[in-house]
C-alpha cells in the first residue's frame, strides 16, 4: 500500500480535497464535508514513502512534513452544562529543524551555538458544528543556545520561545474552549566545578502572554545551587531560588509576588534503573499590597480605595521526577513525577497564588518495534490562596492513552484518547471532557 | 518690442501694466505665507493630577488629616459623578473673541467630538506673551456638575507656547479647593488641592478656524 511511487495527481487531489471541503463547509453541506474529508484522509494514507532528502544546507537542517487527522470532543466548550460535542478535521504542514553553528566562545571547543525550531500550521474545520480555524499549532518553539567560557566558568546564554494552544488541561482549568499561551524564557546560567564540588548560578526572565489576562505575567528568578558529586552522574544539591512575579496590570485580581524557596536533594542516576531528581525544601511567598480601584466614598473614593492587602504564605516544597526502566524489560519505561509547592502562579484565575500538589505517572510500552502504547495518568490538586481569592479548591484528574505506529520510515500515525475531569468546590466549575485525536504525519 | 506692440495692436502702457501685474502675481506665488487663517477656538487634551487633602474625624472624634493622590481619571470620575469612559478626556478650551482670550476646563467626548460637561465658569485670566512663549495665571470657580460633586475653586499658573497664534503646550501648577456634597451639610466636605499639575498634549482635540 505504501510502496508505489508518488504521483503529482495524488498530492493535487489531497490539497484540493481539503480546500473544497473548507469551501463547502462554509456553505453548510455536511455530507459533502464528510465525503471529501474521508477521501482526503484515504489519499493521505496512500501517499508513498518516497525517499526525499531532509533539508541540509550547511548548518541549516530540518524536516518538512504534513499532518492530517481528526479530533472528537464530547464537550467542546469545556462547560458544566449544555455540553456540545464536536468532530473536526485537521490538516497542515509541519517543519522541525535548526541551525548549528560551529562558533566557539572563550575556550569552549565542545559546545556549539544552536538554534532549534519547530512549527506547524493547521487548518481545522468542524464537521458537526460548521466552523473553521486557521492557526499555528502546538508545538511552536524556537530555542537559541549560546555557550561561552569565561575563565573556569561555563556560561550558557539561552532564549526559548514556545506557543501552546492545544493543552486540554489548560483549557479545562480555564473553563475555555482553548487557551493560547506564548512563553518566552531568557536565561543565563553559569557553572563551575571545584573537583567533586561545584556551583551553578542562574538568572531567568519569563514572559507569559495569553489569551486570558489571568495567565499573563512576567517572572524573574535568581537561583544559586551548590552541589557535590557523590559518584559519577549522581550528585547532592542545594538550590535556593528567589523569584518575583509581576502579573498583567489588566488583571485586577492578582498582586505582585515575591518568593524564596530552598530545596535540598539528589539528582542523576539514583539507582541503576532509576534516573531523576528528588528534593525537599521550604518555600515562602509574599503578596504585595495592590490598589485595584477607587472606593465609593467622597471625592471618587480616592480616600477609601479598594486594596488587596499584603499577605504571606509558606509551606513545604518538594518534588520527585524520574524515569525507570527495568533492565530485563527494556521495552517498558516508566516516568513518575510528584510535586508540592506552596506558591505557584497563573494556574487558575481569581487568585494571585495557588498551592499545588500533583502526581503524574507515565508509561511507554513498545508493543512491537513500530508500535508504542503510552498511557499517562495525572492528578493535580490546586488550592486558591489569599484573602481576595475565591478560595476555590480543585481536583484535576487526567488520563490519556496514546497508540503510535511508525508505518514507514517517513510516515507515522497515532491515536490518542484523553479524559479530563475537573472537580471544583465552585459548582459551576465541575465538568469532564473526553477527547479522541487521530493524527498521521508524513515527513518529506 | 515696439514693433511687436504695433503688430499686435496692444498699447504700450497696457503692456507694461500687464507685465507688472504678472510679476506681482509671480512674486506672491513664490513668497512664503506670512499670515494664515486665524483660530477662534481650540480644545487641547489635558491631564490634571496631584494630591488632595481632607480632614476627617476618627471614632474618638479626633481630627485627622488625610492626603490621597488623584490621577486624571480620578478627577474625571469626580466631576462626571462615576467612572469615566476612555472616550471622556479633560479639555482645555481657549476661545479667542473680540481681542480677548478666554479659558475654561471641560470634559470632552472624543466619540462625539464635543464638550459634554463644563467644569469651570467665570474664569479670570491674565496672560503675557512675546508671540512665542507665554505665561499665564487663571482663577476659576468650578461648577456643580452632579449630586456629589459640589465644584470648588482652582488657581492655575504656568507657562506655554504660542502655537499657530493660540496658546498651547501648557504646563501649570494647580491648587485650590474641591467640594464633595457628601455629607449633605453646608458646602459639603472640603478637600484642598495641595499639589497638582495641569499639562496639555501636543495634538488638539478640536480646532475651529475663523471664517
Amino acid at each position: 500500500m505504501f510502496n508505489h511511487p508518488i504521483k503529482p495527481l495524488d498530492v493535487a487531489f489531497f490539497v484540493l480535497g481539503y480546500l473544497q471541503a473548507i469551501k463547502i463547509a462554509t456553505s453548510r453541506r455536511q455530507s459533502g464535508i464528510r465525503l471529501l474529508a474521508m477521501l482526503s484522509l484515504v489519499l493521505f494514507f496512500t501517499l508513498p514513502a518516497r525517499a526525499q532528502q531532509t533539508i541540509v544546507l550547511g548548518p541549516l537542517h530540518g524536516d518538512l512534513g504534513v499532518q492530517a487527522g481528526f479530533q472528537y470532543t464530547d464537550n467542546i466548550s469545556n462547560t458544566s452544562s449544555n455540553k456540545q460535542s464536536d468532530l473536526s478535521l485537521l490538516v497542515g504542514p509541519t517543519f522541525n529543524g535548526g541551525l548549528t553553528l560551529p562558533v566557539h566562545f572563550g575556550s569552549s571547543m565542545s559546545d556549539e551555538m544552536t538554534l532549534g525550531a519547530g512549527v506547524s500550521y493547521q487548518e481545522q474545520f468542524s464537521v458537526t458544528s460548521n466552523y473553521m480555524k486557521q492557526t499555528f499549532n502546538s508545538p511552536v518553539n524556537v530555542n537559541l543556545m549560546i555557550p561561552v567560557r569565561v575563565y573556569e566558568w561555563k556560561v550558557t546564554i539561552s532564549d526559548s520561545f514556545s506557543f501552546d494552544n492545544t493543552s486540554l488541561d489548560s483549557a479545562v482549568l480555564a473553563g475555555q474552549q482553548q487557551v493560547e499561551q506564548y512563553i518566552n524564557t531568557a536565561s543565563i546560567n553559569a557553572e563551575r566545578n571545584f573537583g567533586k564540588a561545584g556551583i551553578s548560578l542562574g538568572v531567568e526572565r519569563i514572559d507569559k502572554f495569553s489569551s486570558l489576562p489571568s495567565n499573563e505575567e512576567t517572572d524573574y528568578q535568581l537561583s544559586v545551587s551548590p552541589y557535590f558529586t557523590l559518584r559519577e552522574n549522581y550528585k547532592l544539591f542545594w538550590t535556593t531560588t528567589y523569584g518575583l512575579v509581576f502579573p498583567s496590570p489588566n488583571d485586577p485580581t492578582r498582586q505582585n509576588v515575591e518568593s524564596i524557596t530552598s530545596e535540598v536533594g539528589v539528582s542523576g542516576q539514583i539507582t541503576p534503573a532509576f534516573n531523576g531528581s528528588i528534593s525537599l525544601g521550604y518555600g515562602l511567598s509574599h503578596l504585595y499590597e495592590k490598589r485595584v480601584g477607587s472606593g465609593s466614598g467622597i471625592f471618587g473614593g480616592i480616600f477609601d480605595p479598594i486594596v488587596l492587602p499584603q499577605q504571606n504564605f509558606s509551606g513545604i516544597s518538594s518534588s520527585i521526577a524520574g524515569s525507570y526502566t527495568h533492565p530485563l524489560h527494556p521495552n517498558t519505561s516508566y516516568s513518575i513525577s510528584a510535586y508540592r509547592s506552596p506558591g505557584v502562579t497563573a494556574l487558575i484565575s481569581g487568585s494571585s497564588v495557588q498551592a499545588v500538589t500533583g502526581v503524574s505517572l507515565g508509561l511507554a510500552h513498545k508493543l512491537s518495534s513500530t508500535l508504542t502504547l503510552a498511557p499517562v495518568f495525572q492528578w493535580t490538586y490546586i488550592e486558591s490562596l489569599g484573602i481576595s481569592s475565591n478560595h476555590e479548591r480543585e481536583n484535576l484528574f487526567s488520563m490519556s492513552i496514546a497508540l503510535s505506529r511508525q508505518l514507514t520510515s517517513r510516515l507515522s500515525a497515532s491515536i490518542q484518547y484523553q479524559y479530563v475531569s475537573r472537580m471544583s468546590s465552585i459548582p459551576g466549575n465541575t465538568f469532564d471532557v473526553t477527547q479522541i485525536t487521530g493524527q498521521a504525519n508524513y515527513r518529506f | 518690442m515696439h514693433k511687436l506692440q504695433q503688430k499686435m495692436n496692444i498699447p504700450l502702457g497696457r503692456s507694461i501694466a500687464s507685465v507688472v501685474v504678472v510679476f506681482i502675481m509671480l512674486l506672491l506665488c513664490f513668497t512664503p505665507p506670512v499670515a494664515q487663517a486665524g483660530i477662534t477656538n481650540v480644545i487641547w487634551q489635558a491631564t490634571l493630577a496631584g494630591q488632595l487633602a481632607i480632614q476627617q474625624y476618627n471614632g474618638k472624634l479626633q481630627p485627622r488629616e488625610q492626603i490621597a493622590n488623584f490621577k486624571n481619571s480620578d478627577f474625571l470620575a469626580m466631576v462626571i459623578g462615576g467612572a469615566s469612559s476612555t472616550n471622556a478626556v479633560l479639555g482645555v478650551n481657549f476661545v479667542m473673541a473680540g481681542g480677548q482670550t478666554n479659558f475654561y476646563l471641560s470634559v470632552y467626548d472624543k466619540t462625539n467630538r464635543q464638550n459634554f460637561l463644563r467644569i469651570t465658569t467665570n474664569e479670570t485670566m491674565a496672560l503675557i506673551s512675546d508671540g512665542k512663549n507665554l505665561t499665564f495665571t487663571i482663577e476659576a470657580p468650578m461648577l456643580t456638575t452632579n449630586s456629589t460633586w459640589g465644584g470648588g475653586f482652582l488657581r492655575i499658573a504656568g507657562t506655554g507656547k504660542i502655537v499657530s497664534g493660540v496658546p498651547g503646550q501648557l504646563n501649570a501648577a494647580v491648587n485650590g479647593v474641591f467640594i464633595d456634597n457628601r455629607p449633605s451639610d453646608l458646602n459639603g466636605t472640603t478637600g484642598l488641592v495641595i499639589k497638582a499639575t495641569l499639562s496639555t498634549l501636543s495634538t488638539p482635540l478640536r480646532v475651529q478656524p475663523s471664517n
